[in-house]
């Protein structure tokens, strides 16, 4: 009983006099397992060379440990980013007459610039054709013809509300709520079927 | 005690580190363009192995550099 009383005297000192370095990550992150953190009140009780010893090479096969998690963790963020700049070097210095960059913006390249000779995607008439997935196909059926429509002139034709609400004569506020119930409706719907 | 136990990795303690920073270097991979990513990929892969193998760590402090002791 004696001899346990001094060790918890022991090994409260010990902390009290190592209160700041316990909040070193280094420290912290090693005590966080229990079999480290065993290791060293045992060492504190019994400070025998071959504890010192044994804990000493566990510290250092952490500490090793981090060196190569924090240099690898860099290498990747630094190669990638290298990476991307060679890359961008090499291409703009071989660049083909169609890609290089028009002088007004230094953006925009000036195959962006030829127009298209073919309507958008002209082999499916249908938009509803174009769902891949084969819920949303089914949730799309659903709605109402006026909220199909609204939704295919948004994300197929690529008008804007202004145009559309000429187009159904009513307003663009109208246009608006109709498609913002419609995206409800289909959550609903998909989520339904995804339960 | 055997001092060079952590300071090389065998293949198998270098491809599981491989595995555990794939998340990262997924991330990492949005810097490039699509049709790039997969070579980067494996460029990094490449990199980490290689460096893992060769680079030398310093000499890793004693933990008794950073506790206070009485005996």
């Amino acid at each position: 009983m004696g001899r346990d009383q001094n060790n918890t005297e022991h090994i409260q000192t010990f902390f009290e006099m190592n209160k700041v370095e316990m909040q070193n990550p280094i420290i912290k992150r090693f005590l966080y397992s229990q079999e480290n953190y065993d290791l060293l009140l045992r060492t504190i009780e019994n400070p025998s060379l071959e504890n010192m010893k044994k804990i000493d090479y566990q510290f250092k096969k952490h500490y090793i440990k981090v060196k190569r998690i924090k240099y690898v963790n860099n290498l990747i963020y630094f190669y990638s980013r290298d990476y991307e700049n060679r890359r961008k070097r090499i291409s703009e210095r071989n660049l083909l007459v169609l890609d290089d960059r028009l002088s007004s913006d230094g953006e925009t390249t000036l195959i962006e610039q030829i127009p298209s000779d073919r309507e958008h995607l002209p082999f499916k008439r249908n938009f509803i054709d174009h769902i891949e997935n084969p819920d949303l196909e089914a949730a799309i059926l659903n709605l109402t013809g006026k909220q199909i429509h609204i939704l295919e002139m948004i994300y197929f034709k690529n008008l804007t509300l202004k145009e559309i609400s000429k187009i159904l004569e009513t307003s663009p506020q109208n246009v608006s709520n109709q498609h913002r119930k419609a995206l409800r409706k289909l959550n609903k719907l998909v989520a339904s079927t995804m339960e | 005690m055997c001092v060079d136990n952590y300071y090389h990795m065998n293949d198998s303690e270098i491809m599981e580190m491989v595995d555990q920073f794939i998340p990262k270097i997924k991330k990492c991979l949005s810097f490039t363009p699509y049709q790039e990513r997969i070579d980067l990929e494996q460029e990094i892969k490449m990199k980490i192995i290689e460096k893992l193998h060769t680079v030398e760590f310093r000499e890793p402090k004693s933990i008794w550099e950073f506790l206070n002791i009485e005996i």
